[in-house]
């Protein structure tokens, strides 16, 4: 029992030290290059590396050289088991506010390992859908709208 | 005493040396990575447009004064023209598709009988168009339409001046009104289109004119009859090529005049119609 807790607690070291020494900002960078084949450009004022987490300020979004929105703060924080990334003030570009949601106050991504092909996001404000192109890959559940996409 | 010491120290190293170990060996998967992966963001190239915006220079806005027009005595200057109406008979046409073909005209005063194909010139009128039953002549900006009304009536005809602009005051309606600088756009006129993105294809259809891969302006192709567009002057297979001094070069910079059209106080458009080139310049207030 005692070497098994011993390998348990060396492998949950490993991992938390394999955290705190990863480049994260270096892996931001290798997805950012990731990105711009798509044509989404990120643009941030400020990156910071805080052992566990990465923090992003004012963040600018853009698709094809087009603004799409602007966020003030988003942290990427690995937990273990589980993966959070909380977006906090997100604004979309006017234009587009007929699409998305115009202004949010945050957004609560999470990924767990324990149930790894469910994504749950979190909104701080309702909105209602009007665009009916994005509406065929919702459907509605109890609480809220569920995003269905099959690899 | 001192050998017991030494054993707890061994156990001691002992017990911590997986952690140790542990610790060394994610920093060396880290220092790979580090390794392999890129050290700086990015670079994307800015191919923004450099050009100076457009801006028409208003002195009253400006100053926030207005400026009392200075009067001055106009001066009025003859000058002798030759008058297409008074001095030609238009005798025959010959017109063949395509705008091809000849006329022929007979100067009154001299009774020299002329033959004209189109762009030649005769006493700095220039012959824009053949159709079959008359023909149009161009002089600094102006149309001068001769017409054979009756081939049995020798001689007679009638001419019509058209105005070659881009707007007829026909089409003039109330969100849009001629000054003594120009055209004036009522800025709510525009409100419906910024309000909602959605509209603005509900009444235009454009497609972007490439030239050597890089968009080279939009054409186009369907235009609504009760739409801003058409009342702005634009036709359907006009192509723009900038507006406000913005070329239209991708979309990001169709989307940046978008973006501007609240805050615009002028609408600059250049733009290519039967191959060539056409500006539209409005105020909006």
């Amino acid at each position: 029992m005692k070497i098994i807790l011993k390998y348990i607690s060396v492998f949950i070291l490993f991992i938390y030290m394999l955290l705190i020494f990863l480049p994260k900002e270096n892996l931001y960078y290798f997805a950012l290059e990731k990105l711009a084949e798509d044509k989404i450009e990120l643009t941030n004022i400020k990156v910071q590396d805080k052992y566990i987490s990465l923090v992003l300020e004012n963040t600018n979004i853009k698709y094809e050289k087009i603004k799409v929105a602007s966020i003030e703060n988003i942290e990427i924080k690995s937990l273990l088991f589980q993966t959070n990334i909380i977006i906090d003030n997100l604004k979309v570009q006017k234009s587009l506010k007929k699409f998305l949601p115009y202004d949010m106050k945050s957004i609560k991504i999470t990924h767990s390992i324990l149930n790894p092909l469910v994504i749950d996001i979190k909104l701080s404000k309702q909105f209602k859908i009007k665009n009916k192109e994005l509406m065929k890959y919702l459907t509605k559940t109890e609480d809220g709208y569920r995003y269905e996409y099959k690899f | 005493m001192g050998i017991v010491m030494n054993i707890n120290f061994n156990d001691i190293v002992k017990q911590l040396l997986p952690y140790v170990v542990t610790v060394l060996l994610s920093f060396i998967i880290a220092s790979g990575l580090y390794m392999y992966l890129p050290k700086t963001a990015p670079i994307v190239l800015d191919n923004q447009q450099k050009n100076i915006k457009y801006n028409r220079y208003q002195v009253e806005k400006s100053f926030k004064e207005k400026i009392k027009a200075v009067t001055k005595p106009r001066v009025v200057t003859k000058s002798k023209s030759y008058q297409l109406i008074n001095n030609i008979i238009l005798k025959a046409i010959f017109a063949l598709p395509n705008n091809k073909g000849f006329i022929t005209i007979i100067e009154k005063s001299s009774s020299v009988m002329h033959t004209l194909e189109v762009n030649d010139v005769f006493k700095n009128y220039k012959l824009k168009k053949i159709y079959p039953s008359y023909v149009v002549f161009i002089k600094s900006g102006t149309e001068y339409k001769l017409t054979m009304i009756d081939s049995k009536e020798k001689g007679r005809y009638t001419i019509e001046k058209q105005q070659a602009q881009i707007i007829e005051q026909s089409k003039l309606v109330e969100d849009i009104s001629k000054n003594e600088d120009g055209y004036v756009l009522k800025k709510s006129l525009l409100n419906k289109y910024t309000e909602n993105f959605d509209n603005i294809w509900k009444e235009i259809a454009i497609k972007e004119i490439e030239k050597d891969g890089v968009i080279d302006g939009f054409k186009i192709g369907n235009l609504s009859k009760k739409s801003i567009f058409k009342k702005l002057g634009l036709k359907i297979g006009d192509i723009i090529k900038s507006v406000n001094n913005i070329s239209l070069t991708s979309y990001e910079q169709a989307f940046k005049i978008y973006a501007d059209i609240e805050s615009m106080d002028n609408l600059h458009m250049v733009l290519i119609r039967n191959n060539k080139q056409m500006e539209l310049d409005y105020e909006i207030k």
